[in-house]
């Protein structure tokens, strides 16, 4: 039987699973935002945050539910070899599997896209597009001026890839949506409920307010810091719990582990 | 698995690290507050020990010279206070001076030169001053004094508040009713503030005790 801290533990692994999705207020928000932007008739929309505010999740989720009414795909991570995107694309536009020892002709793609305009609106949803070359977003901007695809762009915020996106898309995007790291209310609510989506009351209850301050302080409301922060807490409890059960309170987390695991994170320094 | 120990000893060190402006705060905090309580109590017992000494002279003054009113006695004093030099030069002074005069005034000297003026002069001049005598008030009540209890009653008695002077005879003649000037004040009060009967009948209980040729002379008057 394993510890009830290793299993809170693992609740905490980084993951962009919808069945892990938490609805908060602020990413309810955003939620519906895209939504309504994918509903409009625009050629690209931007959404951009710093890593771990949840865009790749929030993709996943609107993949997931839209799926079945939309053609609507996810290309999760960046391929690097043009070739091999236009595969992927070639794939997902004839539903088709590219012939062996063949590739794809982008003009001939271009004029297939063109053809489509009317009939069919297919909506990629490009993930860590930051990673993309800038003949790659050249590419995929021409393709958006077809109207038939629509693109998703999300990349991480930083003042240079923000320049990029907004040299290369000024005029095709026409809408932009920013995630941002929660507030301390959001992300108490996150941690809660991330801990009783899985039963574990008694750890959800022993996390007070105080300490949903701390995590917030530490982690600047940034949810994969959190899930950092929040995994390595409950790999000192269970270490304790093993141990060394004289120096862990089970009604109340202690504030000296929430530090210890900030300074192994290095969020703190001695 | 963590080895737990080192980083165990890591926030030991962060959590003294943490704690030290508390520490150094603390210390710093207990050092003004203690020698802010050690001057300001140095600075009452300084107006205490004065306004002690004015009460005896005024004592003193009523003693050998009954004709003399108490608000003259303080107008008085307060100018001999102001003047020390004067009053120690000038010998033909209708005062009597003795041993403890010489040594209030002998002290209100090193005080001028050893502490700064405007602690002096604000001892001195603003004696009938309200928060003087709200800080007097405030000390009767911390700890009952009947010296400052009369200096309350005749003070509040020039300033013409004579229920206030009424009051604070009171409180003296509750600490000690055997102070003439007090019975004598309380009685006055009650005069001016139209209660006649009531002055005759404490004059009258308080000539039966002691027999005073002054609470007589005043009771005749009030008749």
């Amino acid at each position: 039987m394993i510890s009830r801290y290793e299993a809170a533990k693992n609740v905490f692994v980084d993951s962009i699973d919808v069945d892990d999705y938490i609805e908060l207020k602020t990413s309810e928000s955003v939620y519906k935002q895209l939504e309504h932007s994918i509903s409009k008739p625009l050629k690209m929309i931007l959404l951009f945050g710093k890593p771990g505010t949840g865009k790749s999740i929030l993709l996943n989720r609107i993949q997931n539910k839209l799926k079945h009414q939309k053609e609507i795909h996810y290309f999760e991570t960046p391929t690097l070899q043009e070739k091999e995107f236009f595969y992927k694309l070639f794939k997902v536009l004839t539903k088709k599997e590219l012939p062996d020892n063949t590739e794809v002709n982008f003009f001939t793609l271009i004029d297939f896209c063109k053809n489509l305009r009317g009939k069919r609106e297919i909506i990629i949803l490009l993930d860590e597009a930051q990673m993309y070359s800038s003949e790659m977003m050249e590419k995929i901007r021409l393709l958006s001026d077809t109207r038939s695809i629509k693109f998703v762009i999300a990349l991480h915020k930083t003042v240079d890839e923000d320049l990029i996106a907004k040299e290369h898309f000024q005029t095709r995007i026409w809408d932009s949506i920013e995630l941002k790291n929660s507030p301390q209310a959001d992300l108490s609510r996150y941690i809660h409920k991330k801990l009783l989506k899985k039963n574990y009351f008694e750890i959800a209850n022993s996390i007070k307010n105080s300490d949903m301050k701390l995590i917030h302080k530490f982690t600047d409301g940034n949810f994969r810091e959190c899930n950092k922060l929040m995994y390595t807490i409950f790999e000192i409890c269970e270490y304790y719990d093993e141990y060394e059960k004289s120096k862990i309170n089970y009604n109340r987390l202690p504030r000296r582990i929430i530090e210890m695991a900030a300074l192994k994170l290095g969020y703190i320094h001695v | 698995m963590y080895d737990i120990t080192p980083l165990e000893q890591e926030w030991k060190a962060y959590n003294q690290k943490r704690k030290k402006p508390f520490y150094i705060v603390s210390i710093i905090v207990i050092i003004v507050s203690s020698s802010i309580y050690f001057i300001d109590y140095k600075d009452l017992d300084v107006v205490k020990s004065y306004y002690t000494k004015v009460v005896k002279k005024l004592k003193s003054y009523s003693k050998h010279d009954n004709n003399t009113s108490v608000d003259e006695n303080i107008s008085v004093d307060k100018n001999s206070l102001k003047n020390t030099n004067k009053v120690k030069d000038d010998t033909s002074n209708s005062y009597p001076m003795d041993a403890d005069d010489v040594y209030i005034e002998d002290k209100v000297n090193i005080n001028e030169t050893n502490k700064p003026k405007q602690i002096i002069k604000f001892e001195i001049k603003d004696a009938d001053t309200p928060e003087v005598l709200l800080e007097i008030e405030k000390r009767f009540n911390a700890s009952p004094d009947s010296d400052d209890s009369i200096f309350l009653a005749q003070e509040y008695f020039k300033k013409k508040n004579y229920e206030k002077s009424a009051y604070w005879s009171l409180k003296t003649n509750k600490i000690n009713g055997f102070i003439e000037e007090s019975w004598i004040i309380f009685a006055k009060s009650k005069v001016k503030l139209g209660q006649k009967n009531e002055a005759i009948r404490v004059l009258s209980e308080y000539i039966k005790k002691t027999d005073s040729v002054r609470a007589k002379k005043l009771l005749k008057k009030i008749k």
